[in-house]
C-alpha cells in the first residue's frame, strides 16, 4: 500500500520517492524482550532498597517523563507550524509518546510514597527535622491550599488526562491515516497541536511543581517548568537521534529514509536546545541570584555550595560548554554515528541534571547511590519496551502523510 | 566563432529542476561551472555546482567570540577597575550580571560582521552596477559554463539538450547586459 501512494514512475528513479517501499515494523522484539525484563528487574530492585530507593526511583521517573512529553510537544509543534521535513520521523516521537500510559502506572510508587518523597506531606515534623523557623512554617501553612495530598492526587490524575489524552489521539489519527490517507486527518491533527500546545504546557509546568519543586517546599520559580523541560525536549531529539541509529539495519524501520539533511537537522536542533537549556538555566540563576531573597537564593546554595559546586560545574561544562562548541560542527552533524555519541553524552548530562535537581533535597552532600542507575534503567527499560510493543506490527513511517513525498526528497542548504 | 580560451556558455532554463539536472550533467563531464543564475536559493544546487563548504561560518564564529570576549574585558573595566561600584553587595567583577550584555553584543558583532563579509566577498556594495540577465530575478534559471576550447561546444549542447534549455548562447552575459 505504501509502494501504491507514493511511487513516482512518471520521474523515473532519480526522485527518492520512487525506491520508497516500506512494509510495516515488525523488528524489534529481542529489543523488547531485554528492555522489557532489564525494566522490571531494575523497578524491582531499586523498590525494594527502601527510602534510598525511592529518591532514585523518582530521578529515574522524572527523567524519563521528560522525555516523552519532550517527544509529545516536538511532534504537536510541529503540526502546529505544518511542519514537512520531519514526516519521517513523526512515528518516533508518536512512538515515545505512545509511552505515556506506561508512565501512569509507573506513578503508582510515586503516588503511594507521597508521604516519605515530599517532607510537606507532614509539615508538623519539620521544625525538627529540617530546622524550620516560625516564619518558614507560616510560609509553607499558606502554601497549604495548593500543597495538600488530597490536591496533589487530583492534579496527577489530571496532568495524566492530558498527557495520554493528547498522546492518544495523535496516536489514533496518525495511524488512521496510514490506512486511509485523508487530509482531514492532517488538518484535525494540526488544529489539536496547535490547539493542545497551551494546555500540555501548563500540565507539564504544574506537573513538575507537584512532582519535583515541591521537593523543596519553600522554593519558588516561575521558570522551572521550562527548565525541566527544557532538558527532555533536549533528550528526547538525542534519543531520535540514537533510535535512528540502532535501527539503521531494522527492516521496515524509519532510518532507511533518513538522509543526511535530516541527521543535519537533528544535529542542528540539538545544538539549538543545548543552547535553550543554557540559556533558560542562566535565566533561572541570574534573576535569583542577584535578587538574593531568602526563599529563593537559599534553593541554589543547597545545589552551587559546598560539594556541590563540583556537581553544578560539571553539568555546565558538559551539559552546554563542551557540546555546544562540538554541535558548532556540520561534519558532524551528518554522521550519524558521532551524532548519536553526542547523544548519548548529552542524554547523561540530561540525567545528572534531574540528580542534581532532586538529590540536594534530601542530603547536603552528592549521594550517589545504586538504585539511582537501577531506576534509570528500570523506567527507561519498561517505557522502551513499552513504546515498542505499540509499534511492532505497524508502519514506522507515517506512510498515509500527505506531506511524506516533501519530507522524502528533502534536502537542504 | 570566438577563439579566446575563456569562451562562456549561457544557458537558460524555466524550471529548477531543469538546471539542477542540467548543472549536475555538465560537471559530471568535466566542465568547469562559473555560477548558476536563480531567482530564489536552490535546495542540493551546491552539491550539483561542487561548491566547497561556505567559509562564512568561520567569520561568524570569530566575529562573535571576539564580541564576547571584548563586551566581557569591557564590563569587567568600567565596574571593578575604571570606577567600582557596589551593586547589592555583590563583588565588583560579577560575571553573571555581564553574561547579558555580552551575549547581545556577541550575536550583535557576529550578525553585523557576517553581512559585512557576505557582502564584502560577493561584491555588493553601493554603487557597484553588476551587468544582469533581468528575468533571473523572476522566472529564469541561468548556467553559465565556461568553454575550455571551442570545439567542444557541441559536446556541452547535447550534453545540455536533453534538459530542455530555452536558449543558449555564448559569452554571456551577451543578451542586452542591464544594469539594476
Amino acid at each position: 500500500m505504501a509502494t501504491d501512494t507514493h511511487a513516482h514512475d512518471a520521474h523515473g528513479h532519480a526522485d527518492p520517492a520512487a525506491g520508497f517501499d516500506i512494509e510495516k515494523f515488525t523488528g524489534g522484539s529481542q529489543a523488547m524482550m531485554i528492555a522489557g525484563i532489564v525494566g522490571v528487574i531494575g523497578i524491582g530492585a531499586t523498590l525494594a532498597a527502601g527510602e534510598q530507593g525511592l529518591e532514585g526511583y523518582l530521578t529515574g521517573y522524572l527523567y524519563w517523563l521528560a522525555i516523552a512529553l519532550g517527544a509529545l510537544v516536538l511532534m504537536m509543534a510541529f503540526h502546529a507550524a505544518g511542519g514537512r521535513w520531519m514526516t519521517v520521523l513523526r512515528r518516533v516521537w508518536e512512538t515515545m509518546a505512545g509511552s505515556l500510559p506506561v508512565f501512569a502506572l509507573l506513578f503508582l510508587p510515586i503516588a503511594l510514597n507521597a508521604k516519605k518523597l515530599f517532607f510537606w506531606t507532614h509539615p508538623e515534623d519539620l521544625p525538627t527535622t529540617h530546622g524550620f523557623t516560625k516564619e518558614q512554617m507560616a510560609h509553607l501553612a499558606a502554601k497549604s491550599s495548593y500543597l495538600n495530598l488530597g490536591s496533589f492526587y487530583t492534579r496527577a490524575v489530571l496532568y495524566f488526562v492530558v498527557f495520554i489524552g493528547l498522546s492518544q489521539l495523535f496516536w489514533m489519527w496518525s495511524h488512521k491515516a496510514d490506512e486511509s490517507p485523508s487530509s482531514a486527518l492532517t488538518r484535525r491533527m494540526r488544529r489539536l497541536g496547535a490547539g493542545g500546545l497551551p494546555i500540555l504546557a501548563l500540565a507539564l509546568t504544574f506537573a513538575c511543581f507537584d512532582w519535583l519543586l515541591s521537593l523543596d517546599p519553600l522554593f519558588s520559580s516561575t521558570m522551572f517548568g521550562i527548565y525541566y523541560f527544557a532538558g527532555g525536549f533536549l533528550s528526547a531529539i538525542c534519543l531520535t537521534v540514537i533510535v535512528s541509529r540502532l535501527a539503521q539495519d531494522v527492516p521496515n524501520s524509519h532510518t532507511a529514509v533518513v538522509s543526511p539533511s535530516h541527521w543535519h537537522n537533528l544535529g542542528k536542533l540539538m545544538l539549538a536546545f543545548t543552547a535553550f537549556w543554557a540559556y533558560i538555566a542562566f535565566s533561572q540563576y541570574m534573576l535569583i541570584w542577584i535578587a538574593n531573597l531568602p526563599e529563593e537564593i537559599t534553593w541554589y546554595i543547597s545545589r552551587t555550595q559546598g560539594a556541590w559546586k563540583g556537581v553544578w560545574s560539571v553539568l555546565i561544562a558538559t551539559h552546554f560548554i563542551i557540546p555546544f562548541f562540538t554541535l558548532l560542527s556540520r561534519d558532524l552533524k551528518r554522521k550519524p554515528t558521532l551524532l548519536s555519541l553526542m547523544a548519548v553524552w548529552l542524554m547523561s548530562t540530561c540525567f545528572l541534571d534531574t540528580f542534581w535537581l532532586i538529590n540536594p533535597a534530601y542530603h547536603a552532600e552528592p549521594t550517589f547511590h545504586w538504585s539511582h542507575l537501577t531506576a534509570l534503567v528500570g523506567v527507561g527499560g519498561v517505557a522502551i519496551a513499552f513504546a515498542l510493543f505499540r509499534i511492532r506490527g505497524r508502519y514506522a513511517v507515517p506512510v498515509g502523510d500527505p506531506y511524506l513525498d516533501d519530507s522524502l526528497r528533502y534536502t537542504q542548504p | 566563432m570566438s577563439t579566446q580560451p575563456s569562451t562562456r556558455l549561457l544557458a537558460q532554463f524555466d524550471s529548477e529542476d531543469s538546471v539542477l539536472a542540467a548543472t549536475r550533467a555538465v560537471r559530471e563531464r568535466g566542465f568547469t561551472i562559473e555560477d548558476v543564475y536563480a531567482p530564489y536559493a536552490i535546495h542540493g544546487i551546491d552539491d550539483a555546482m561542487g561548491l566547497q563548504p561556505s567559509r562564512l561560518t568561520w567569520v561568524t564564529f570569530l566575529a562573535g567570540l571576539t564580541g564576547l570576549v571584548s563586551m566581557l574585558s569591557f564590563e569587567v573595566w568600567t565596574s571593578a577597575v575604571s570606577w567600582p561600584l557596589n551593586v547589592g553587595g555583590k563583588p565588583f567583577a560579577s560575571v553573571p550580571a555581564f553574561i547579558p550584555v555580552a551575549f547581545e553584543f556577541t550575536v550583535l558583532s557576529a550578525g553585523l560582521c557576517t553581512v559585512a563579509a557576505l557582502l564584502l566577498r560577493a561584491k555588493l556594495w553601493p554603487g557597484r552596477a553588476p551587468p544582469v540577465l533581468p528575468r533571473v530575478t523572476s522566472d529564469r534559471f541561468a548556467l553559465v559554463t565556461l568553454l575550455p576550447a571551442p570545439d567542444r561546444e557541441p559536446e556541452l549542447r547535447a550534453l545540455l539538450a536533453p534538459h530542455t534549455p530555452l536558449e543558449i548562447s555564448l559569452d554571456a552575459p551577451a543578451p542586452k547586459a542591464v544594469t539594476p
